[in-house]
């Protein structure tokens, strides 16, 4: 083993801080043979880069291994009637607290009918409590996301807030890739006219 | 698992488009180095793959295989001239 080789290594192998280097450069500049060697050792490093690139891990390209599979940590995008439950609820609690006074505990339950048309709204059957304790049934309009998006400007007009919030979620595949996943969230907040 | 259990000796080579001669002569010295690392130990192959395909610092090869730096900096050593010797032979 050359002894004089591992000094050469650490600054061609980036290894070297930028002091050591300077130092390094002045000590080689005594010798000219020394340039040589340096650049020889410049060359064999790129060569080796390149050569080794080409390798490849076997269980790199995406195969799916369900067995092996480890559940991503991420939040999965709610389905589209937990929004439109969410923002009914919203929708709820404004109309029936600019109506009536209400107990401690409006809703009890939701339920959700499905619209007959693609365009018209589904119909979320609100089970409530009136102030007098006795059991209410309101049935409400209830929108999805996207058709929260096409009346938005509406509802804003009409003193709602509405807005999307994206999330960055990141996570590891079972193979050890990490995946980034955007998520979108909207929300809806009623601030008055 | 060790590192070089990932990769496999017969992986298909890059081609870029260059020279047909170079082309040529690329492909076959890249071939002579994957045969001579064949004839290298585990150890020495496996530091030559996380030095210059994963292109990890002595500091991260050390923490990977549970080494010193200067463990690291002795075994590429004598890995690289290992590599060197065995090239000289293939030619």
């Amino acid at each position: 083993m050359n002894d004089l080789e591992c000094p050469l290594q650490r600054p061609v192998d980036g290894e070297m801080n930028a002091r050591d280097r300077e130092a390094f450069l002045l000590h080689a500049d005594e010798e000219l043979a020394r340039w040589r060697e340096i650049a020889l050792a410049f060359v064999e490093h790129q060569r080796l880069c390149e050569d080794f690139g080409d390798f490849f891990v076997t269980n790199g390209p995406a195969e799916p291994a369900p067995s092996k599979m480890i559940p991503l940590p991420i939040r999965h995008r709610s389905p589209w009637w937990t929004i439109a439950a969410s923002l009914i609820i919203m929708l709820g609690l404004g109309f029936l607290l600019g109506k009536q006074e209400f107990t401690e505990m409006p809703l009890a339950a939701a339920q959700i009918e499905p619209s007959n048309s693609d365009t018209a709204p589904l119909r979320l059957r609100v089970e409530t409590q009136a102030n007098d304790g006795s059991p209410q049934t309101l049935e409400l309009p209830a929108y999805d996301e996207e058709m929260l998006l096409q009346r938005a400007p509406q509802m804003r007009r009409d003193g709602w807030q509405v807005s999307w919030r994206t999330d960055v979620l990141t996570g590891q595949l079972g193979d050890g890739r990490r995946v980034i996943v955007p998520v979108s969230s909207p929300s809806a907040h009623y601030r008055g006219q | 698992m060790r590192v070089i259990d990932h990769y496999v000796d017969k992986a298909p080579l890059r081609d870029t488009p260059e020279n047909p001669r170079d082309w040529v002569m690329r492909r076959e010295l890249r071939q002579s180095v994957r045969e001579c690392l064949t004839h290298l130990s585990t150890e020495e192959r496996e530091i030559l793959l996380l030095k210059y395909t994963e292109e990890l610092t002595y500091a991260q090869i050390a923490d990977l295989l549970g080494l010193t730096v200067k463990a690291v900096e002795h075994r590429l050593l004598k890995a690289r001239t290992s590599l060197r010797r065995q090239l000289q032979h293939h030619e």
